[in-house]
């Protein structure tokens, strides 16, 4: 199942990559020239959307700014298609490997029954400005979770994503757990990683994407794992209460807005049986961050199809935790924000 | 909340008028570039192809090694800084 790309799709995507690295020196000159633009920070404005437009109005005059506005924007347009068209290259050699390990082993997946339809702030949007969004491509979960993740995400992320990943899953108190839910399970990164830390639990995972999860699907079969995926809200579960003694999530938090991670701290409560674990973790909080850091994390946000992020990033989740019934809540980390929390005996 | 599908496609200026000089120079230095490589891909199949050697097929699936990676990475990186240090008007600064 590892992605072998044609030499077009490979040097495409390599070349995403070295534009990403070879950015540095205009980024160097972007954050001089910011630094003459706006030398009181503290004097920008409390209402993010004003101060996007002050930061960015006093950065016009800039030419290295306007450059990196450019490739930013070219990058979030082409990045989903590049690797889309690298994975169409080579498509007819990797269909029967998908193909088998879509419909043979131990990994069962249940799609979202019919007549059900997914949440407003999920339905339509481009998250990542993917385009077509999650769903669109027949092959979008192995394309995100093999090709943009694994081979471009991963490249440029600081000590790697998927080293990251396990870092959280082994954060978790106990050295086993019986039951363990991944919300927002997506491609199964986190979920193999969950799985590999707890080599003898049970894995079930929910996403709202059917593409996404058929990825997951196929990575546990190619490793024998017997994971339980849904094609359901992690705010609205639907199963049994009291069933799992671990719930964790992987930086699903900032795609959803803040009611509904409220929703999902008290899904993850009523889910766990008595002492039960939960780890959420999220993207850095605007609260940890200075104005002009919330600045840039807000605009790229904005420009990188993240219509929650906001909320998200603005809320105190130790306060949420607590707020649904956790007990020995603990929020810290920078990225990932990581909160921890139990359920009372 | 807002409708969120608002974000799938943001309006974003980046290049003003003043810079359309620069693209017409970036887009000429990218232009070089591709003309050397595609003239020494041409020269290169057509040295092998005389000495016997069709490569085509080879290189659709060839898969390089770290050493090599990194070879590539480095000139892909020193194209890229190339390409922006002319958009943004920085060459030799």
């Amino acid at each position: 199942m590892t992605f072998r790309p044609a030499q077009r799709g490979r040097a495409s995507l390599d070349f995403l990559v070295n534009l990403t690295r070879g950015m540095k020196a205009v980024r160097g000159q972007v954050e001089a020239d910011l630094a003459s633009a706006v030398p009181e920070a503290g004097a920008l404005a409390e209402d993010l959307d004003q101060r996007d437009a002050q930061v960015a109005g006093a950065l016009s005059p800039s030419g290295a700014w306007r450059v990196s506005e450019l490739v930013g924007e070219w990058q979030s347009r082409m990045h989903g298609l590049y690797a889309r068209e690298s994975f169409a290259e080579v498509e007819d050699d990797l269909a029967p490997v998908l193909e088998r390990l879509q419909s043979k082993g131990p990994a069962r997946l249940v799609p979202r029954a019919q007549g059900d339809s997914a949440p407003d702030y999920w339905r339509g949007v481009n998250f990542h400005r993917t385009a077509g969004g999650w769903d669109d491509h027949p092959m979008q979960g192995y394309i995100h979770g093999e090709i943009v993740h694994r081979r471009m995400v991963e490249a440029l992320f600081p000590g790697g994503i998927f080293r990251q990943r396990r870092a959280l899953a082994a954060s978790a108190p106990r050295a086993h757990y019986r039951r363990i839910l991944d919300m927002g399970a997506s491609t199964g990164h986190f979920t193999e990683a969950l799985q590999e830390t707890y080599p003898d639990a049970e894995i079930v995972g929910v996403d709202l994407s059917l593409r996404a999860l058929e990825h997951a699907e196929r990575v546990a079969n190619a490793h024998g794992w017997a994971w339980q995926l849904y094609q359901r809200p992690a705010e609205d579960t639907g199963f049994e209460s009291e069933s799992f003694d671990l719930v964790a999530s992987y930086i699903l938090l900032h795609e959803i807005p803040a009611d509904v991670i409220r929703a999902v701290f008290a899904e993850a409560f009523r889910l766990l049986e008595p002492g039960g674990d939960m780890i959420m973790s999220d993207v850095t909080r605007y609260a940890d961050m200075d104005k002009l850091a919330v600045w840039r994390a807000d605009r790229g946000a904005r420009l990188g199809g993240e219509p929650h992020w906001r909320e998200s990033a603005s809320l105190d989740l130790a306060r949420v935790a607590r707020e649904a019934g956790f007990a020995d809540v603990v929020a810290e980390g920078i990225y990932p924000h990581v909160v921890r929390g139990r359920k009372p005996q | 909340m807002s409708d969120p599908t608002r974000f799938n496609h943001p309006i974003r200026e980046t290049l003003a008028e003043a810079d359309v000089g620069r693209v017409g120079s970036a887009v000429l230095a990218l232009t070089r570039e591709l003309w050397v490589l595609s003239d020494r891909m041409a020269v290169m199949e057509a040295l092998l192809e005389r000495h016997g050697i069709d490569i085509g097929g080879e290189i659709e699936c060839f898969e390089p090694d770290a050493q090599m990676q990194a070879r590539l990475d480095q000139r892909g990186q020193a194209l890229v800084e190339g390409i922006l240090a002319a958009l943004a008007g920085t060459e030799g600064d």
